[in-house]
């Protein structure tokens, strides 16, 4: 990186608040997904005016930046592919305002989910969006990703909630988008910045929207012996118009793995459990699970089980959060997919990610928000074994494949970023992909806001992943390519 | 080709026009005048028939730098500004008509063109609802509605039109056609650039088809009608009761003009007293409970009177409540209407500033989403200074949303502080040639 920027960016914010050592930008390098790229630089600054001057000079020098909250992105969002430098949101950490008549908070966007959401607990409220990362992701990934979660069926995900943002833009400018207020008028930029991946600015202040909590709710296991039956009790709970705040799958592989892991009580022996969870008061709660529980059996379920207390619901839902880490005991890697399919076409959608699985050899565990139709295909495969994670890849392609074959997205809400970028043609036409580039050129003229996310390379979907820690593309190289690359 | 000045008539390409629309064109002026957008009369209408007619139609225009507007049923026409020029609208409500409820997946694609009255019929028929509501439902069309983007009270409860609009196919002022985000319930895939077009009047291009997120239609539903005191009582009460674990579908808030207008709740309206109605679905256990929860907490907050409508009624009722959102219930030629955003807390004070400086004005509110709708007589629409300092104080914002036509629109100054470069930004990218009603979106764009 040229010196003169490096030291520019070190003087807006400070000594240690700057890392360019290779050791120091390690931890940078990756998110939760299987892409890896060092940055040239990190910086962390304090509040939205060192972001702004750090984005000024950035596009001075014609540096591309990337924003990064807590690097649980699934899906390289937050990796620097084409070096630059990256914008930390570590030191942006607090809660401005909570005004619990007005069922706002104003945050900084590295606040942590399930900070925001303790902060706001005693006043018996809550900020819905729960994506299973919650303990660690921040609002503003949340933000730029439009996560979702367990609840997002019966209460939106989080683009349903979130009133404003304080943005600075890929020029250096500060604007509100949104703000406080319910109605705002205007274009809805806000509603294009939402789940832009970190491509169109960076959000520096966030007005979220509150919720009441619920009542009360009840959790139930529902336990089936066939696949199908599970599926289709799905699709059926759906169109019976019963909208549970939850509705969770898990196949026997998933099932097995957490039982081990996790002590959930799970039954180990069976081919699917559904977990749902109704609001409300007892006698409301007890309603739903009554309509949940008829159409669990009548399509075979073995057995229906409601939580007895808070510490066997919070069992359950232990388990079910446990799910991505307890695949460590079953593979030495997993490569986690995110289609999202029209409900009604779930039990079809199954039976073709399991035909995907066995064409490569390869197991997959299914943990899914069943509810909103969103998969979770976990295709385990072991690095050290030549052959496997290309397996993998052509797996997770296909079934991608399935869910735009059905109607569906290629992803629910780990986002595109480096890895489905080269699947965004399976769902979207060129001139569907035109107009979304004159979204981004309305925000970022230039590219220099996290460039090489969203929009698709020259290559097949499947081929994207890993190309730079695989040695295939120096970031300086592929910078200077500009947007070909 | 080269593009001629801007907002010039008569228009001379009447070839190229007249072949995207297959000869459907209307030249004369008498013709033309029914077709009127806040008083000007265009020199043309064209009436495509389908998608891609209209696409092309739009083309035709943009490469001879036709001022256009596109109209559905012509429900919004009213709003001012009028256009500094008009060549040519394009009635869009001949286009075809279809209707996709996919029941199962709670999902529905409509054409733009579909009435909203007739998406309510095909939606009811399959036990789902889509949760907006919007004025003149009975003439609105799915794309005009969205376009206007006027959300109702609903809101409170299902989120805006942005929240349960999953994609759309569009067309362009340059022709081009694309869809925009997804057919599923959630999507992450790219930029939800369907949404730009939603509250945008038109001016980024044409919303040919919508995919609709709907709801399953509740077992039971219930209106509650609550009279108070003063506005600040009622207001105090919406808020206890948003805080609270209880979820209406919606609360609306009138005074007691306003409230003379809902027939099915004349009983209950007195002069100077204020009107609270709660919306409540669900399960018929639910529904009891929440009515319960709202009486106690509006008993606390000295409400002096109350009734409790079962569906029919309240089905009767939210007819007429959801017009005096600014829909049929004043007509434009008599009435000018407003429509004000603000914090849910500065309701009382906004509503305070209107009963001084404009005491002409209906009001209605929907008091938890901070939104207030104050209709005056037009012959009786006054500069409110007070008011729009209320407002303002309360940083929030007013636009006009009718008035007759050719009269001066009064109205509070657009906010300093909206981000309008990237709005200019966002109109030449979607409309390089400026033509799809130019100058008419928030800060003159």
């Amino acid at each position: 990186m040229d010196v003169r920027l490096r030291e520019r960016l070190t003087a807006i914010v400070g000594e240690r608040n700057a890392l360019w050592k290779p050791g120091d930008l390690r931890s940078y390098g990756y998110d939760a997904s299987i892409e890896r790229a060092l940055p040239e630089m990190v910086v962390l600054p304090q509040d939205a005016q060192q972001t702004a001057a750090i984005v000024a000079a950035c596009r001075e020098a014609k540096v591309p930046f990337v924003a990064r909250g807590a690097g649980t992105g699934l899906s390289g969002g937050a990796i620097a592919e084409l070096g630059g430098v990256v914008i930390a949101t570590v030191h942006l950490n607090r809660i401005l305002e909570i005004d619990d008549r007005n069922l706002f908070a104003v945050v900084e966007p590295g606040v942590v989910n399930s900070g925001l959401c303790a902060a706001v607990a005693g006043r018996g409220l809550r900020y819905v969006p729960d994506p299973s990362s919650m303990a660690a992701c921040t609002i503003g990934g949340n933000v730029a990703e439009n996560s979702g979660g367990l609840h997002c069926l019966a209460y939106g995900v989080t683009a349903n909630h979130v009133l404003g943002v304080e943005l600075v833009t890929a020029e250096g400018d500060i604007v509100w988008l949104g703000g406080k207020t319910r109605e705002n008028y205007g274009y809805d930029l806000l509603g294009a910045f939402i789940g832009s991946e970190g491509t169109c600015g960076i959000a520096t202040k966030i007005c979220v929207r509150l919720c009441p909590l619920p009542a009360g709710s009840k959790t139930m296991l529902c336990v089936f012996d066939d696949i199908d039956g599970a599926s289709q009790a799905v699709s059926d709970i759906i169109s019976s118009g019963i909208v549970p705040a939850a509705l969770e799958m898990m196949d026997k592989t998933a099932t097995g793995a957490i039982e081990e892991f996790a002590h959930a009580g799970f039954p180990v022996d069976a081919a699917a459990i559904l977990i749902v969870e109704a609001d409300g008061p007892d006698d409301v709660a007890d309603e739903i699970t009554a309509a949940v529980r008829a159409v669990c059996e009548r399509n075979g379920a073995r057995e229906v089980r409601i939580a007895r207390d808070a510490a066997e619901a919070a069992r359950i839902w232990k388990g079910r959060k446990a799910a991505f880490g307890a695949m460590g005991r079953l593979s030495a890697n997993y490569y986690v997919q995110d289609g999202v399919i029209p409900r009604s076409r779930l039990p079809q959608v199954l039976r073709d990610v399991e035909a995907a699985g066995a064409r490569e050899g390869l197991r997959i565990a299914n943990v899914f928000h069943a509810g909103d139709g969103n998969l979770h295909p976990l295709i385990l495969f072991d690095d050290r074994v030549p052959g496997e994670l290309d397996g993998a890849l052509r797996a997770g392609a296909e079934i991608l494949e399935a869910c735009v074959r059905n109607g569906g997205s290629i992803t629910g809400e780990h986002g595109v970023g480096i890895e489905k970028r080269d699947c965004m043609p399976l769902q979207f036409s060129p001139d569907d992909l035109a107009l979304m580039r004159r979204v981004r050129a309305t925000f970022d003229p230039d590219g220099s806001c996290n460039p090489g996310k969203i929009f698709p390379t020259s290559r097949r979907c499947g081929e994207s992943a890993r190309r730079v820690e695989r040695g295939e593309v120096d970031p300086r190289v592929a910078r200077a390519a500009g947007a070909a690359f | 080709m080269t593009r001629r000045p801007k907002g010039i008539g008569p228009v001379p390409f009447d070839s190229s026009l007249r072949e995207a629309v297959k000869d459907r064109l209307t030249v004369h002026p008498d013709d033309c005048a029914a077709f009127a957008i806040a008083g000007r009369v265009p020199t043309v209408v064209a009436s495509p028939k389908t998608f891609e007619q209209t696409a092309d139609a739009l083309q035709a225009c943009a490469l001879e730098g036709a001022q256009v507007v596109i109209r559905g049923q012509g429900t919004k026409s009213a709003q001012p500004p009028a256009p500094a020029a008009l060549d040519v609208v394009v009635d869009v409500s001949s286009v075809a008509k279809s209707i996709d409820v996919r029941a199962d997946d709670l999902t529905a694609v409509a054409a733009g063109s579909v009435l909203i009255s007739d998406l309510r019929a095909a939606l009811a028929a399959k036990e789902r609802f889509f949760p907006c509501d919007v004025p003149f439902a009975d003439d609105a069309t799915v794309g005009g509605a969205l376009a206007a983007g006027a959300n109702g009270a609903l809101a409170a409860r299902f989120g805006g039109l942005r929240d349960n609009v999953l994609g759309m196919r569009v067309a362009l002022s340059d022709g081009s056609r694309a869809f925009a985000g997804s057919h599923v319930v959630k999507s992450v895939a790219g930029f939800d650039s369907h949404k730009l077009f939603i509250g945008s009047r038109g001016t980024l291009g044409f919303i040919g088809e919508a995919v609709l997120k709907l709801a399953p239609m509740p077992p039971d539903e219930r209106l509650l009608a609550v009279r108070f005191n003063d506005a600040r009582s009622a207001c105090a009460a919406a808020l206890d009761v948003a805080a609270a674990p209880i979820f209406p579908y919606a609360v609306t808030l009138h005074c007691s003009r306003s409230a003379e207008r809902i027939a099915a709740l004349t009983a209950l309206t007195r002069t100077d007293e204020w009107l609270a109605v709660y919306r409540f679905g669900g399960l018929r256990r639910a529904v009891a409970r929440a009515i319960e929860a709202v009486r106690k907490i509006c008993a606390d907050r000295g409400c002096t009177a109350v009734d409790v409508l079962d569906r029919g009624g309240m089905e009767r009722a939210w007819k007429d409540i959801a017009e005096l959102a600014g829909g049929r219930m004043y007509p434009a030629v008599e009435w000018c209407a407003y429509r004000i955003a603000c914090l849910p807390t500065d309701v009382p004070s906004v509503l305070a500033a209107a009963a001084t400086s404009w005491p002409m004005l209906e009001i209605s509110a929907h008091p938890t989403l901070g939104v207030v709708f104050g209709h005056s007589p037009a012959h009786a629409a006054v500069e409110a200074p007070a008011l729009w300092r209320a407002v303002s104080d309360a940083a929030g914002s007013a636009i006009c949303t009718s008035a007759p036509p050719g009269r001066t629109e009064i109205a509070m100054p657009p906010r300093s502080y909206a981000p309008y470069a990237l709005f200019r930004r966002l109109k030449t990218s979607f409309d390089p040639s400026g033509t799809l009603d130019a100058g008419r979106m928030l800060g003159a764009i």
